[in-house]
């Protein structure tokens, strides 16, 4: 922001700020939200506090009045907004503010808690209430602390107010806090990411904390069966054809919903569902993504404008190490799987090309280098085929597009898009724009961010599950058939195949760089992330994932 | 983020409460028995769902009670006798 902020700061923002300044700027001025397990206790115990009584009465009034609850207030002068839990009133006016935790050891109030519970004194008095103290309850300790309103309690509050509004100026937030013990509990750790923020801008050697978790609780839906409906009852997503009901599933179990062909949502069902955070894609029966909703773009409008900044300017920078991660994880798919071996100088081929990457001046230098590697890969990516008829007639036709000749390019295909729906899907959660790429051309109507950042995951994700299903004998020649438009999945070997790929997602590698363990689904997001991170500025370089 | 599966049995008195109290535990688990229910929920959700039960039941004349049966991970085992029963299921759908 460029001191186009808005004139009222939030009381409660001035608590984040003094708790931490990057929570502060991410909540106020990136307009991120994430909930944790401690902002829904807070929201619990403000059920019945938040519910707002009769109106506080004018300062001039006569006599004691009863406690009122939810005051909201503001003031110009001190460019302050706010709602304060309870106010009391007896000889004098006091601010209330209740608090979930526990109060500190020394008998003092959480410096956070503090400067809001000044700022809620602020208001107050200069609304004509005559206020000395403030008071904080602890309602985990059962303890009640006292906050004076005084001349350090002015002054204090003054210095926050104006270093927040600094920090609120500022064009991208503070770095995050360092190895602090409130990244844990902190709602949008998974967000902001700090230890590997501080990680990859060298503040810190330490290996990150696995802050974030291994992998959500929430799953993809997918509506294969055509003519399907899909509604919501209750709390509910209830999937249902021609009247009978075919899977009843929690809203609280979904983290996307793919609709295939020709099947129908309510608006009921689309509603929910964004409030739940899941967004709804549609696609055609062969995977083709048509698009998506997901209720109410991100907010993060910084970020938007970056991305576009650094779309125009062409992104070679970001591109590079996608594609020289993608050679990379190429590489060694074909030495962890080829049986008899690729002749060693194939190999060298290909980590050398993947090196040249990083001296691409032009994009089509990049595509370049990638064709190359593409042609070596998928020259003895046949032979990790077992069956030897599947991998004879993929050999005949090497990797083609559309139409697939043949099983193992019409699963490639199929693969690419279910992992390009997940990518956008990614995109989407950190408020990336899918269709602003880097070096995918962003024309033709493809996602090209999308695709962009699914380099990497080519070989770890697609590929992978492609031979799985071939090897493991989850896929065969029987589940495919020939259509007019080339080799097509049969209906149960699509369903197969997207079973071996929801499991390649589930399973956990050891980020390269970060060194915990996480799904691939997480991954993805947690790529996006540093992704965003880099489009602000706060990262330098983007770190590809790379296996070994 | 990480779940526990509970077990929760209600007594409500009142027809038309108990059909709210119904609706709310469909949206939150997977029925056991006639007013038996478990399900996996995190530490929000399991608040989510005490406010929403909270609003509708009377404290006077309705009982909820819920049981913590452990991790999702790694929940207390359960026996089924007679009539197959459905258990909460993770993962993916594919319909
Ligand atoms: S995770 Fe830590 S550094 Fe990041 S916003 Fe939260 S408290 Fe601040």
């Amino acid at each position: 922001m460029n001191g186009d902020e808005p004139e009222l700061l939030p009381a409660r923002m001035l608590n984040e700020f003094t708790f931490c300044p990057r929570l502060f700027y991410l909540e106020w001025v990136s307009a991120e939200w994430a909930p944790n397990d401690d902002t829904a206790a807070g929201d619990f115990d403000h059920r019945a506090i938040a519910k707002p009584s009769v109106p506080l009465p004018d300062p001039d009034h006569d006599g004691p009045w009863p406690a009122v609850r939810a005051v909201a207030l503001s003031d110009p002068g001190w460019g302050l907004t706010g709602i304060i839990d309870r106010v009391d009133h007896d000889d004098e006016t006091v601010p209330v503010d209740y608090k979930t935790g526990s109060a500190p050891r020394n008998g003092h109030a959480w410096p956070a808690d503090r400067i809001q519970i000044l700022a809620q004194a602020a208001l107050l008095e200069s609304a004509g209430y005559p206020v000395n103290h403030g008071e904080l309850y602890y309602r985990k300790s059962h303890r009640r602390v006292d906050v004076a309103w005084d001349d350090e309690g002015r002054r204090d509050l003054r210095t926050a107010i104006a270093n927040a509004r600094n920090t609120a100026a500022g064009l991208r937030p503070p770095p995050p806090l360092e190895d602090s013990p409130k990244c844990p509990r902190c709602s949008l750790v998974g967000i902001c990411l700090p230890d590997e923020h501080n990680l990859l801008t060298a503040r810190s050697a330490r290996s990150p904390r696995r802050l974030v978790p291994r992998d959500p609780d929430q799953r993809p839906v997918y509506v294969l069966e055509q003519g399907a409906s899909v509604g919501v009852d209750g709390g509910r997503l209830s999937i249902t054809r021609q009247g009978e009901e075919l899977e009843s599933i929690r809203l609280l179990d979904v983290s996307q919903v793919n609709l295939y062909g020709n099947v129908q949502v309510t608006t009921q069902a689309l509603r929910q569902l964004w409030a739940h955070g899941a967004p709804v894609l549609w696609l055609s029966r062969t995977g083709w993504l048509d698009g998506w909703s997901q209720g109410q773009p991100s907010k993060n409008v910084d970020l938007r404008r970056a991305q576009l900044s650094a779309h125009i300017a062409g992104g070679l920078g970001l591109a590079r190490p996608m594609i020289a991660a993608k050679i990379r994880n190429q590489r060694t798919l074909l030495m962890r799987n080829h049986p008899s071996g690729v002749p060693a100088s194939e190999l060298t081929s290909l980590r050398e090309l993947s090196h040249q990457c990083e001296n691409a001046q032009r994009r089509d230098e990049l595509m370049g280098i990638e064709g190359t590697a593409a042609r070596i890969y998928f020259d003895h990516f046949g032979s990790l085929i077992r069956d030897e008829e599947i991998a004879g007639l993929f050999d005949r036709h090497g990797r083609t597009r559309r139409p697939p000749t043949d099983p193992v390019n019409a699963a490639l295909s199929y693969a690419y898009a279910l992992l390009t729906k997940d990518v956008v899907t990614a995109c989407l959660g950190v408020g990336l724009d899918p269709y602003l790429g880097m070096l995918h051309a962003a024309r033709f109507g493809r996602p090209s961010l999308a695709l962009d950042l699914q380099e990497e995951f080519r070989p770890l994700i697609a590929e992978s599950t492609v031979l799985r299903a071939f090897n493991n004998g989850e896929i065969g020649i029987g589940s495919f058939r020939q259509t007019s438009s080339g080799t097509a999945f049969t209906d149960t070997g699509r369903r197969k195949f997207i079973e071996s790929y929801e499991r390649r997602m589930e399973e956990e590698l050891r980020h390269p760089v970060f060194g915990y363990r996480i799904s691939y689904r997480r991954t993805l997001e947690v790529q996006a992330r540093i992704l965003a991170a880099v489009l602000i500025g706060e990262l330098e370089d983007y770190t590809a994932v790379v296996t070994r | 983020m990480s779940r526990r599966r509970y077990l929760i049995a209600y007594d409500i008195a009142d027809p038309k409460r108990l059909r709210q109290v119904i609706k709310i535990m469909e949206s939150y688990g997977t029925r056991l028995q006639y007013s038996v229910f478990l399900c996996d929920l995190s530490g929000a959700e399991s608040l989510h769902w005490r406010g929403d039960i909270l609003d509708v039941i009377e404290l006077s004349k309705d009982s909820v009670v819920s049981i913590d049966l452990g991790p999702t991970l790694k929940p207390a085992e359960i026996n089924l006798l007679g009539l197959p029963r459905q258990l909460p299921a993770q993962g993916v759908h594919i319909i």
